[in-house]
């Protein structure tokens, strides 16, 4: 049963896709923005999650505007699909920067087209994330670690094409760390999404994300302080139809106290804050539909 | 004729520790972390960094507490290169002598 759920999950999606491809750009970002609004009504447990969190972080001060943002939310999150389908058609490295802008310090834009300088990229699940990872391959090799989804076929058509020249997807399940320490000085980007749920014990650290504790992953931190690459935080806020603006926080050098779980503490944190920030200015554009604060 | 003092191992600084005393060094700080999986004992010079039964990103929590330890600084360089523990050994040995 759950195969045959699966399998019309992905001829769904594919159709989907199939239609993105060939229709106008706008009718496209229209649909995903009808298709948001179509799966917050009709996911009402998905919905209140989001509902809920954004009471809960006070970005939203009561029920009916909690909901108005956490559907803006769903086609936020729609939008970044459909987006995503248009920009691995459209964005090549002559026309980038017809969507996308940095907005980084001299520093940070000078490290960002030293292709000898490796660095970690703190990011969240905010705006286009893709987008960003494949506006930031247009200038130097990045490499994003990625959840793959559940459903198998889903995975091979959605991230069969989500690569590029510079581009390139790993796996959680098949990454380790010295496999990132091996990027990170081969002078690749490596980007990871910092706000998700950990489960495991000893690759997690509690911060505090609008003014709540949740756990979220002590990598970022640890590949640091072992590297000494810099750290960045990318997240891209949309500001149009097929535009974005990638805040590029950072570089973030930390100095070693010699004591590492009270390094990881406070660099986690300061980057949570940073993405606490972001998501404060675009709070439709954040992904609040997910058990972020869990025990 | 004065008394000279020998080192006792506690009093041994890093500078001047041979290659059997920093595998036991190494032993003794992956006995303190809580999410190695492996058999401490059963490390020796040809065991693979690897295959030492690191669970994710224990390996980095042991790189970290290493460069505390030993009182040295790893580049990201030379930790890429390491493959074995003899690799590990000759590389803090050298960091050390050089000290």
């Amino acid at each position: 049963m759950k195969k045959l759920w699966q399998f019309i999950e992905y001829l769904l999606a594919k159709a989907a896709l199939a239609l993105m491809t060939v229709a106008p750009v706008r009718f496209t970002l229209a649909f995903a923005d009808f298709a948001g609004w179509l799966i917050f009504h009709l996911l009402p447990r998905r919905a209140r999650i989001a509902v809920d969190n954004l009471l809960a972080a006070r970005v939203a001060s009561d029920r009916r505007a909690a909901r108005q943002t956490g559907c803006r939310c769903f086609q936020s999150f729609a939008r970044l699909i459909a987006e995503s389908v248009v920009a691995r058609k459209q964005i090549n490295p002559k026309n980038w920067e017809n969507f996308v802008s940095f907005e980084a310090s001299p520093e940070g834009l000078a490290l960002l087209h030293n292709p000898k300088q490796g660095a970690i990229i703190a990011s969240a699940h905010l705006g286009n994330w893709e987008v960003a990872a494949r506006a930031v391959s247009m200038i130097r090799p990045v490499s994003v670690i990625y959840r793959p989804l559940n459903n198998p076929w889903l995975e091979r058509e959605l991230h069969g094409g989500r690569g590029g020249d510079q581009l390139h997807l790993i796996s959680k399940y098949k990454a380790s760390p010295m496999r990132f320490v091996k990027l990170l000085a081969a002078g690749d980007w490596l980007a990871l999404m910092i706000d998700q749920h950990i489960h495991e014990a000893g690759e997690r650290v509690r911060v505090n994300f609008f003014g709540r504790p949740c756990w979220t992953t002590r990598s970022v931190a640890m590949m640091h302080l072992t590297t000494r690459m810099p750290i960045f935080v990318a997240l891209a806020a949309r500001t149009g139809p097929m535009k974005f603006k990638v805040h590029l926080q950072g570089p973030i050098q930390w100095q070693r106290s010699g004591n590492r779980e009270q390094d990881v503490l406070a660099i986690t944190q300061s980057l949570t804050d940073e993405i606490e920030k972001v998501a404060r200015k675009y709070p439709e554009q954040y992904l609040w539909g997910h058990r972020r604060w869990r025990e | 004729m004065g008394i000279v003092a020998r080192p006792t191992a506690a009093s041994r600084t890093t500078t001047d520790m041979n290659r059997d005393q920093i595998i036991e060094r190494l032993r003794a700080l992956l006995s303190k972390q809580k999410e190695f999986k492996g058999d401490i004992n059963a490390i020796h010079d040809d065991t693979l960094i690897d295959q030492m039964g690191f669970d994710s990103i224990s390996i980095l929590d042991f790189m970290y507490d290493i460069e505390a330890d030993f009182n040295v600084q790893t580049d990201v360089a030379d930790l890429v290169k390491m493959q074995k523990v003899r690799d590990l050994v000759d590389y803090l040995a050298g960091k050390l002598a050089a000290a």
